[in-house]
């Protein structure tokens, strides 16, 4: 697979305040790229050098391989690169058929636009369109009478209409409802079969139905961090962006937190209560007070959201003491209630991994035995 | 669907003959009857008005359609009739200069004269010098991406920077005094005569249909859709893959080439010419024309010429002093009561209550978006069927 | 040497008059995005105002005489800025979004001011007097009717209609004293007469700096800083710029934008009174003054740019002085010692009088424009777009 966008050491800054810093970012042909990062992270004005409305102080954007600085921006869009507003903007004073057919042109020139006809295979496009965005009972009518899903759709068609080869959305879900919301990300998956998508959005839950690949956190003007879903959200810079501070604990720490937690996880299903005990158990072992140990539950509850494969985890494990307290927080948790069999099999695979001594997990698991009974 | 199709086209093309009737029977008022009823004097008035609402044709598409007020339209109706006016002061015997360049002691003809020596040229020269000045003026601004008030204010200086120029250069194109043509004959015909004027009225008349239709052409299509995009939302144009300053060239020079046809008609029907044709309130009062009618729409172009430039006539026949007074108010109650001007206040309100009165349509309980929208159609229609 | 220099002067006091007209107008443009055609109107007047107050002074004799431009000065001001308030609250606030319809509304202002101060007489404006008394009185009368919402529109139909038609009888009743139909102005020019302290001048070099435009040169400068501390040290300066940077959030933040854009208006429309009464210093005033220096004033505008006042005062001062430089033929007369510039002096010197130094100069701004389209101080970030 070849690249469809790479962007080197981008800047942009406007009198001095960097939009953009130093970003570099790339993207395989076919990919769906989910952007996301707090307000002013510079993620609009990522989309403007892309597109070409903004220039970029220092750096380049290759787009296949081309350089499109210096494009203005109808070249770029004719390169292949279309790119939907956050607010949906149509041509209000058109009807919805006019504002696809525009848009599907082929020859965008002054004067093929005024002599030649519209080619029967554009047509065919617009009406095949039509029925895709589900605005056919509507072919007819003004754009500002549609309501805003419907607006939403129809620019989405409209950007389809113009066949790019990478689609840039800004904030697709902004505004809408639950429903909509999971029509419009059923479309973007569907399109992303077809072409290479970026998207920027907030809106968490719409990120996790539609990101299936990699997700870029944008921080500054520049990438934070990169990585799946599950990576991005549990990296600790993340949080941090997001959540405006830094665990409150060491990231070793953090490290035998997620391991215990993963125990707890293992059977997948648990009531809220146990949720509860668990966390409060955990946070009790690394508090250093009463008020930190509150604080930290409720910090945990966020951290641990998410399950880590062990095999990941384990092996930043650095001292045998901080074995021998995994170990001992893991055997605790899953000894609180009754052991079930996935949670054994879990549990094995952990010991395995911590490749401990046999004579002391035994004496670990008596010691722990013998205070529950 | 097809069913409905059909009927959507069998409409469209009972409309368009019902237009094309209205358009043939206005043709012979004006070009047949009226010349014959009205006196010479009334005809000439008449005839200037329509050459003049051939410029504001040319406004509304730049104005209306594509949303750039343009202040100086009076540089390219000035041109036109400059042209014009310079190819009847060359009827001459060989030798000869025009007579006014004697008093600045000019003896050679100034290069430019040249070419308007010859009538074709001089009919090519009309609309196309405008047309490229206008060109030229807009591709300098718009390749800037400046619009908007920006615009206007620019055209404005140019057409002062226009006036200036042409005020000021006596041995050119004799300055201030300007260029008179009710003495010079075309065609070995005396210009201000009633057969001369009576052509030119028949050919002002032919001509607002002809550009009439032309603009009808333009903005109809696809072109003509693009010119409204570009209005609503540039940067959405843009970023689908238009380049929207040729467009805006296009565009402009086409509706300076239209004024200068105006101009060229305008000025044989007045009987002179001066750089008095290129003050600013005379291009802005213009752009009153087409707001009286109503914008992006053509026929209101016309409309709003005729009515406002009739009542200039009487008012500032009778009443000199409150003219202006009234142009002021004009200004201040069509943007502020008629944004759509007369036409799309006929459109928009007036025929739907008349229609209501007449019982031709059915009143309207809910919004009217609501009330256009098929799918609550649908719902009501299965309503009322269930209710039976 | 002494001919630059006194181009130079000659210039910056053009510069001066156009600077604090355009002020007037970027300030307004920055906040409101609105052109204001008449503001050539509210020039002429502040002249008028200038020459009235002149001949309410003229019979008390000399020591009070020479102070009378003392006096016109904060009067101009408030003329205009009151008149500049009636046109915003009256018109303007009604068409905000729509720039383009607020110059045509603004001309149709324009050509109403110069055709009232030609034809004002004390009929006119007892007439006026009489329709405003009934019509908004009447409006605000019976605006505290509980159903005012749903009778306004009725109020206005039959308030409008029958206010005139008593104005106008009125009119006809009254018409027979002479001594009401005579008109003030009437269409003639009409003369201020400088006081003796600014007649005359002091000579530099070889050449005379007149005190009429030394005066207008330091009005101007009082005027820059009194905005300056305006716009940066008050509380509605303040107001006025984050307004300027970002209105919808301003206005959730609780700042009145409506009173801002009409202290702003008013301000604006002031500066203009100001200008006016300086150029009456100049020469005569007649109803179109404000025509002759209207398009300068917009073009000053243009090539500084919005939202800088630095950007104006450039802008008003380059465009004074090379408009002088090349009218008067100062330029020409300077390059022609110099054989090689043969050509250019010969293009200097068809352009060296003052109406074509106008051509040349809208030439240079279109050029000017291919550079640096926004103007000197262009906004930048994302909300420059919009």
């Amino acid at each position: 697979m070849s690249k469809i966008l790479e962007i080197k050491n981008l800047t942009v800054s406007f009198d001095g305040f960097k939009a953009l810093n130093d970003l570099n970012f790339s993207m395989e042909s076919g990919e769906l790229r989910v952007i996301i990062g707090p307000n002013g992270a510079g993620k609009t004005t990522f989309l403007d050098v892309i597109t070409g409305k903004v220039q970029p102080t220092k750096g380049r954007v290759l787009f296949k391989g081309k350089n499109i600085k210096k494009n203005p921006e109808y070249k770029i869009a004719r390169m292949g690169i279309g790119r939907k507003f956050q607010t949906p903007r149509v041509y209000l004073n058109l009807t919805v058929t006019e504002n696809l057919d525009l848009v599907c042109n082929h020859n965008k020139n002054v004067f093929s636009t005024l002599f030649s006809r519209p080619k029967s295979g554009e047509i065919i496009t617009v009406a095949g369109l039509l029925e895709t965005i589900g605005l056919e009972a509507k072919a007819n009518a003004q754009a500002a009478l549609l309501s805003h899903g419907e607006k939403q759709r129809l620019e989405i068609g409209m950007l389809v209409a113009q066949s790019p080869d990478l689609l840039l959305v800004d904030e697709p879900a902004a505004g809408l409802t639950d429903e909509e919301t999971e029509n419009v990300g059923a479309l973007l998956l569907s399109l992303a079969e077809s072409h290479s998508i970026i998207a920027i959005e907030h809106d968490m839950e719409f990120v996790r139905q539609i990101a299936n690949n990699k997700v870029t956190v944008l921080h500054q003007g520049s990438v934070l961090c990169e990585g799946t879903m599950d990576e991005v959200q549990n990296d600790p810079r993340v949080i941090e962006v997001y959540l405006g501070k830094a665990p409150s604990i060491t990231q070793q720490q953090m490290n035998m937190l997620r391991i215990a937690a993963s125990m707890a996880w293992a059977d997948g299903n648990f009531e809220p209560e146990q949720i509860d005990v668990i966390l409060s158990r955990l946070s009790r072992e690394f508090a250093t007070n009463v008020e930190h140990q509150d604080s930290l539950q409720k910090e945990l509850q966020n951290y641990l959201a998410k399950n880590i494969p062990l095999e990941d985890l384990v092996p930043k494990l650095k001292s045998f003491g901080e074995k021998e307290r995994v170990l001992k927080l893991s055997y605790e948790i899953i000894s609180s209630n009754e052991i079930n069999d996935r949670e054994a099999v879990v549990y094995q695979k952990l010991l395995q991994l911590l490749d401990l001594p046999t004579e002391m997990v035994e004496q670990v698991e008596a010691e722990i035995d013998a205070q529950y009974k | 669907m097809n069913v409905r199709e059909e009927i959507i086209k069998k409409n469209k093309r009972r409309k368009q003959l019902i237009e094309t009737a209205i358009v043939i029977g206005l043709v012979i008022v004006f070009a047949v009857i009226l010349p014959v009823v009205l006196p010479g004097f009334r005809l000439r008035l008449l005839g200037r008005i329509l050459a003049l609402s051939i410029v504001a044709l040319g406004i509304d598409l730049i104005w209306g359609y594509t949303g750039l007020l343009s202040l100086g339209h009076g540089i390219f109706f000035a041109l036109g009739g400059y042209a014009l006016a310079m190819h009847l002061k060359l009827q001459l015997p060989d030798g000869q200069l025009p007579e006014f360049f004697t008093l600045y002691g000019v003896k050679e003809l100034p290069w430019f004269w040249y070419p308007f020596d010859s009538f074709p040229v001089t009919i090519i020269a009309l609309i196309v010098i405008p047309g490229i000045a206008a060109g030229l003026l807009g591709y300098l601004v718009f390749r800037n991406r400046i619009k908007g008030v920006y615009f206007s204010i620019i055209t404005q200086a140019a057409l002062l920077v226009f006036f200036n120029f042409f005020n000021g250069q006596q041995k050119l194109i004799n300055g201030t005094n300007g260029l008179k043509t009710d003495t010079e004959t075309i065609f070995g015909i005396l210009a201000s005569s009633d057969s001369a004027q009576k052509t030119f009225y028949i050919i002002t008349v032919i001509a607002v249909v002809v550009v009439y239709y032309f603009c009808r052409w333009l903005t109809s299509g696809r072109f003509g859709r693009l010119l409204i995009a570009i209005r609503d939302d540039e940067t959405r144009v843009r970023f689908s893959g238009y380049d929207p300053t040729g467009y805006k060239v296009l565009v402009f020079a086409i509706s300076g080439a239209i004024a200068g046809i105006a101009g060229a008609l305008y000025t044989v029907q007045t009987g002179i010419i001066t750089p008095k044709f290129m003050e600013v309130p005379f291009s802005i009062e213009m752009v009153i024309w087409v707001a009286v009618g109503g914008r992006a729409t053509l026929i209101g172009a016309i409309i709003g010429t005729l009515l406002v430039r009739l009542a200039q006539t009487f008012l500032s026949e009778s009443f000199p002093e409150v003219w202006l007074f009234f142009q002021g108010a004009l200004f201040l109650i069509v943007v502020t009561v008629l944004p759509n001007g007369i036409v799309g206040w006929w459109r928009d309100f007036a025929w739907n209550k008349l229609s209501y009165v007449l019982g031709l349509r059915k009143r309207i309980t809910t919004y009217a978006s609501l009330e256009e929208n098929p799918e609550v159609r649908q719902e009501r229609e299965e309503l009322e069927m269930r209710d039976r | 040497m002494s001919a630059l220099i006194e181009g130079l002067f000659n210039g910056i006091s053009i510069g001066s008059v156009l600077l604090i007209a355009a002020l007037g107008l970027a300030i307004v443009f920055g906040l409101m995005g609105v052109i204001n055609l008449a503001h050539g109107e509210l020039m002429m007047l502040g002249a008028y105002t200038t020459y009235v107050v002149q001949n309410v002074f003229k019979p008390w004799g000399e020591p009070w005489f020479s102070f009378y431009i003392l006096v016109a000065i904060p009067i101009a001001f408030m003329v205009a800025a009151i008149a500049g308030l009636v046109l915003e609250r009256g018109v303007i606030r009604f068409l905000y979004g729509r720039p383009l319809e607020t110059l045509l509304a603004t001309w149709g202002v324009s050509l109403i001011l110069r055709q009232l101060v030609r034809s004002v007489n004390w009929l006119l404006a007892i007439c006026i007097a009489v329709f405003c008394l009934l019509f908004f009185g009447g409006m605000t009368w019976l605006s505290r009717h509980p159903d005012w919402e749903r009778i306004r529109n009725w109020v206005i139909a039959i308030l409008l209609p029958l206010s005139t038609a008593i104005a106008v009888v009125t009119g006809f009743l009254i018409s027979k004293m002479p001594v009401l139909t005579k008109a003030w102005f009437s269409a003639r020019n009409v003369d201020v007469t400088a006081p003796s302290w600014l007649r005359g001048g002091v000579k530099v070099l070889d050449f005379q700096m007149p005190y009429a435009r030394l005066f207008i040169i330091v009005l101007t400068i009082i005027c820059l800083i009194a905005v300056y501390w305006f716009l940066n040290r008050s509380t509605w300066g303040l107001k006025i710029r984050a307004v300027t940077q970002n209105r919808a959030m301003s206005s959730c933040l609780g700042i009145p934008t409506a009173k801002v854009d009409a202290l702003t208006f008013a301000i604006g429309s002031g500066l203009a009174g100001v200008a006016g009464c300086a150029v009456s210093l100049l020469g005569s005033v007649g109803p179109n003054t404000g025509q002759n220096y209207i398009v300068d004033t917009f073009m000053v505008v243009v090539v500084g740019g919005v939202g800088n006042l630095f950007g104006t005062i450039f802008a008003g001062l380059g465009i004074g002085i090379v408009n002088y430089l090349i009218g008067s033929g100062t330029l020409a007369l300077m390059l022609s010692y110099t054989e090689s510039l043969k050509p250019l002096v010969d293009v200097l010197l068809f352009f060296a009088t003052s109406s074509m130094a106008k051509v040349m100069v809208f030439a240079l701004i279109i050029g000017f424009l291919q550079v640096k389209p926004a103007g000197l101080f262009p906004q930048k970030g994302r909300t420059a777009e919009l």
